[in-house]
């Protein structure tokens, strides 16, 4: 007890110096005055006294003060208390310098914290669930290392790898399904999860509101129950906490709402999550008997070895199921994190990667600034030495000047950071990152960037104090002597500049090869016009068995009437979104001998869509409103299916037959279609992809549960919607419309997200970079302008050109900016090959990309030397040399 | 700066708290001057004790409570402070008291053995 108060009270004695310094002044001319008078007493004169009682008091009256202040705290701290009091007046008495050296370290400690932020809610830590680094998924990869089942297995297999395993501690089984959703207001189609029941307590998150579901839930007989997502409770209820306990319609059957799951739970993304236990015996043609399978690895079992536990089930199931289990095949065993994560956790290292570059840069920068700063200090330190400062005092002196600036650049660093994660979560793209992922500043991101803050405070703070305390004294305390230390730290600064330069090319080479990529992909023809184009899904419940002919019959008049409405051009309805739709399927064609596995895509289509998309017919006719009605076996053909199936012959009026019509909802007894059109190709598998072949035929030939209704607009296509919506609930209320956007939105998110993502990111870098560098040359070369203005205004004096002198301080810039230049270049072409996956339609050592970056940096370079140079022909000689 | 002498406080530091500890138990409050004076008297031989090294043990035992300083009027007038034993600093006395006799008789009886 005693020692712990005892600990506290020389700790705030540290900071409570003056008063207690006070006190012991008082307390010690008490007793010299108390022995005086003891001495007095005797007799002495009182000066005789006062030195008597002086010698008396042994060892002097500062050893004595000095031994209380050790004994009453901690001395070295209360050095680093005055240290800090220096350093926060030397640094207040320079407040430019002290604020472009916060600001610079700002941006390196804020940019680092934003990465890592993302990195670290992305891609170490995303998930809200219980222990969810032992998360796994489970899949079946053949030879060639392909996945060729899985994560979804049916229900016995699935319950083999469950009993049978002893690596996992607990197993979800998760299905996720459309459901359609009738209420008062319409319809909507909704995303559903099929749950072992087990699955709330398996992910560890309570509900917000009510409960979650349990055994007794899924027991046979059982109320119907749902839970509902977060995110569909603000959209579909207002957020009103009145849903618990409501009643929704999912699929014909009435289930309870029984609880609300909190923001960021988003297992399998589903909007409501129903309880469903797993047996054998169910009937393997319902889709919720196929579930993902998701465990929890026991504590201290590696991934190797679940690998090898399931393998040994597998070998036993390969036997029983020999085609479910070619040669060769084997189970892997892939973390949740990486199963949703895959390739964006390349970008995101790539782009911690540039940001650490930035960050040297910026400590490189800071420490050119301290350098420069310490020859103007060279007599203060040489004095400190000279009266008894060890180095390491200096040196430390020194780092708490440093410290203090990483201390400001961690603080404004911060808030940036704080502003750059709120302006990047805007641009991050929806695939690739988990839907449970907040980007946020949280505690481990402070404490990344305090170590960041740290780190750079050795980086960039511990050579030039070295630096200035190996100075010798006479060196420092002679006026005129700046001979060979002031070459030697010459020679280190334009190292620096080196090193600035040959980073942050990297850097520009990066983001320039990642800016081509974009331009490229933004200036892909898609072979249509994607604006004012609205897109929505129409489907019908699917436990309504409506004739054909109603169907039909709804259809038609959704396309009338939605077709009349005043801004809109024209309308169609497809399966799928175009000119991205189309099911897979394989492909006849009578009397022409093709592959086997030959196949198209197949696109059930209303007539006009290829007008309403914007394509061009290039021979041939359209399908029109008759074949449509008749269901005329009749196709248009995309020229990628020309090229592919018929080279320079004539497919109009050829036969084509499209296996997979027979495997629809309701099939199609004879897919053999003739063809009449032919179309101009879009590039229907995205910008980076070729066009695949492609066939239009009338939907009414099959009609499928849903179809999409593409419109064009004169205007923005979103104000339509409602209206759209209403036409078509006024005709079925039945019928859901689905996920209403535009093209336009839909590319912009599916294709160019990412790489814009990438571009923004390190395109904001290269620049910051770019701005630092072109400081640290002009620091450099402004600052050896300086300390030769004595030469300068001598040469001018004596009748030196101007041009001379420019050239000069030119030459001098530009050796470091070029040897710079070489190395980045260099380092450079070796690091772009990283970036190759996140490149379309363009080489790492793209000719144009290395011009460009390095006129760019040369460039920069010339305008940060100019100014000096410039400042130092306009030296007036009487002026400099009076100066001496 | 500390390290380097800290040696040889450490070595007087439990010694000299508890003879200033014991000093203040038996005359009741004293200030620095007046301990001082009185170790001087009791020591058989000089004591060498540097009167500076008193402060420290002075303001150590005041940070562990073990005594308590006011500022107080000496006899002569002048102002001086004084430091008294508190009640947790006599219960510190007892248990001091008892491990120096302990290891002053190990001490002892080792050198006995010895010599």
């Amino acid at each position: 007890m005693s020692g712990l108060r005892h600990f506290w009270l020389r700790l705030l004695n540290v900071f409570r110096r003056d008063g207690a310094e006070r006190q012991l002044a008082k307390e010690i001319d008490a007793h010299l005055r108390l022995l005086q008078d003891d001495f007095e007493r005797r007799g002495m004169p009182p000066a005789e006294a006062r030195a008597a009682a002086r010698r008396a008091f042994g060892g002097g009256v500062e050893q004595a003060k000095e031994h209380q202040r050790d004994a009453r705290s901690f001395a070295w701290l209360e050095d680093l208390r005055r240290d800090i009091g220096y350093g926060v007046r030397t640094l207040a008495r320079t407040p430019g310098f002290t604020a472009v050296a916060v600001i610079t370290l700002a941006l390196g400690i804020g940019a680092s914290t934003v990465i890592y932020s993302v990195v670290r809610n992305v891609v170490l830590d995303p998930f809200p669930y219980a222990h969810s680094d032992r998360m796994v998924d489970i899949v079946v990869k053949d030879a060639s290392d392909r996945i060729i089942r899985g994560p979804y297995f049916s229900a016995p297999e699935f319950l083999d790898y469950q009993e049978q395993s002893h690596v996992f501690e607990d197993v979800v089984g998760t299905s996720v399904d459309v459901m359609h959703w009738s209420h008062d207001g319409g319809a909507d189609r909704v995303v559903i999860a099929w749950m072992t029941p087990n699955g709330f307590t398996f992910l560890g998150v309570p509900p917000m509101l009510g409960r979650v579901f349990g055994t007794a839930d899924a027991a046979a007989g059982a109320p119907p129950v749902a839970v509902l997502n977060n995110r569909s409770w603000i959209k579909f209820f207002g957020a009103d906490p009145s849903a618990v306990g409501r009643t929704v319609v999912l699929d014909g059957e009435a289930r309870t709402i029984v609880g609300i799951m909190p923001p960021r739970f988003e297992w399998n993304i589903a909007d409501f999550w129903l309880p469903a236990a797993l047996s054998r015996s169910d009937d393997p043609a319902l889709s919720r008997t196929s579930r993902a399978f998701q465990a929890r690895i026991k504590p201290g079992i590696d991934l190797k070895q679940a690998e090898a536990d399931l393998n040994i089930i597998a070998a036993r199931r390969a036997k029983e199921h020999p085609a479910d289990y070619p040669p060769h095949s084997r189970i892997e065993v892939i973390t949740v994190i990486d199963w949703v994560v895959r390739e964006f956790r390349g970008v995101l290292y790539t782009l911690f990667g540039a940001v650490s570059l930035l960050l040297l840069i910026a400590c490189c920068n800071v420490a050119n600034m301290l350098l420069a700063r310490a020859t103007t200090r060279e007599r203060e330190i040489s004095i400190r030495a000279a009266i008894g400062a060890t180095r390491g005092r200096i040196v430390r002196q020194l780092l708490v000047e440093s410290a203090l600036l990483a201390s400001g650049g961690l603080v404004v660093g911060c808030l940036l950071a704080y502003g750059g994660i709120a302006a990047l979560a805007d641009y991050m793209p929806r695939q690739g990152v988990p839907w449970e992922t907040q980007i946020r500043l949280d505690r481990p991101v402070l404490l990344f960037a305090l170590v960041a803050a740290a780190i750079a405070t050795i980086s960039f703070g511990l050579f030039p104090a070295v630096q200035s305390a190996r100075r010798d004294l006479v060196a420092g305390t002679n006026v005129a002597g700046r001979g060979s230390a002031g070459r030697r730290q010459t020679r280190m600064r334009s190292g620096l500049v080196v090193a600035q330069v040959a980073l942050s090319i990297v850097l520009l080479l990066g983001a320039g090869l990642l800016m081509r990529t974009f331009v490229k992909l933004t200036n892909v023809d898609l072979g249509f016009d994607s604006r004012n184009l609205l897109v929505a899904g129409l489907w019908f419940p699917a436990d309504r068995q409506d004739p054909r002919v109603d169907q039909l019959a709804f259809y038609r008049q959704v396309l009338d009437r939605v077709g009349a409405m005043p801004g809109v051009r024209s309308v169609a309805l497809s399966n799928g979104r175009p000119p991205f739709a189309g099911m897979g399927t394989e492909v006849k064609i009578s009397g022409l001998a093709i592959p086997d596995q030959s196949s198209a895509l197949v696109v059930l289509s209303s007539e006009r869509l290829i007008d309403t998309v914007g394509l061009a017919l290039t021979r041939g006719r359209q399908l029109t409103g008759l074949d449509i009605e008749q269901s005329h076996h009749v196709a248009q053909v995309n020229e990628a299916f020309v090229r592919k199936y018929f080279g320079s012959t004539d497919p109009i009026g050829r036969i084509v037959q499209l296996e997979r019509l027979k495997r629809l909802p309701v099939p199609v007894a004879d897919p053999t279609f003739e063809i009449v059109g032919v179309v101009r190709d879009t590039l229907n598998q995205g910008p980076r992809e070729l066009p695949a072949p492609q066939v239009f035929v009338p939907f009414s030939v099959g009609l499928p549960w849903g179809l999409t209704l593409t419109v064009r607009t004169t205007g923005d296509p979103l104000r339509i919607v409602d209206t759209v919506r209403r036409e078509v609930q006024g005709l079925d209320h039945q019928v859901a419309m689905v996920d209403p956007t535009t093209l336009d939105d839909l590319i912009q998110r599916v294709f160019f997200a990412r790489p814009r993502f990438s571009l923004l990111v390190l395109g904001i870098f290269a620049c910051t970079g770019i701005l630092l560098v072109a400081c640290g040359v002009y620091g450099v070369l402004a600052y050896t302008v300086s300390q030769q203005s004595r030469e300068i205004a001598i040469r001018m004096a004596l009748g030196g050109a101007r041009s001379d002198v420019i050239q000069m301080v030119l030459r001098l810039g530009f050796r470091s900016i070029g040897l710079g230049l070489a190395i980045g270049v260099a380092a450079g072409l070796a690091t772009n090959t990283l970036l190759v996956s996140q490149l379309w339609n363009i080489s790492p050592h793209d000719p144009v990309t290395l011009t460009a970056g390095v006129s760019i940096v040369l460039i920069v370079g010339m305008v940060a030397c100019w100014v000096p140079a410039r400042r130092a022909v306009r030296v007036e000689p009487i002026v400099a040399l009076r100066h001496e | 700066m500390a390290s380097e002498d800290s040696g040889r406080v450490e070595l007087l530091q439990g010694t000299l708290d508890l003879i200033v500890l014991r000093a203040l138990a038996t005359m009741g409050p004293q200030h620095a001057y007046g301990l001082a004076a009185r170790l001087e008297q009791v020591a058989d031989h000089p004591f060498g004790l540097n009167q500076g090294t008193l402060y420290a043990a002075l303001v150590r035992l005041e940070q562990k409570g073990w005594t308590k300083g006011v500022w107080q009027r000496t006899e002569s007038g002048r102002e001086a402070k004084y430091y008294a034993i508190t009640r947790s600093g006599t219960r510190a006395l007892e248990k001091q008291t008892e491990r120096w006799r302990r290891l002053a008789g190990f001490v002892d009886k080792l050198l006995l053995d010895e010599g």
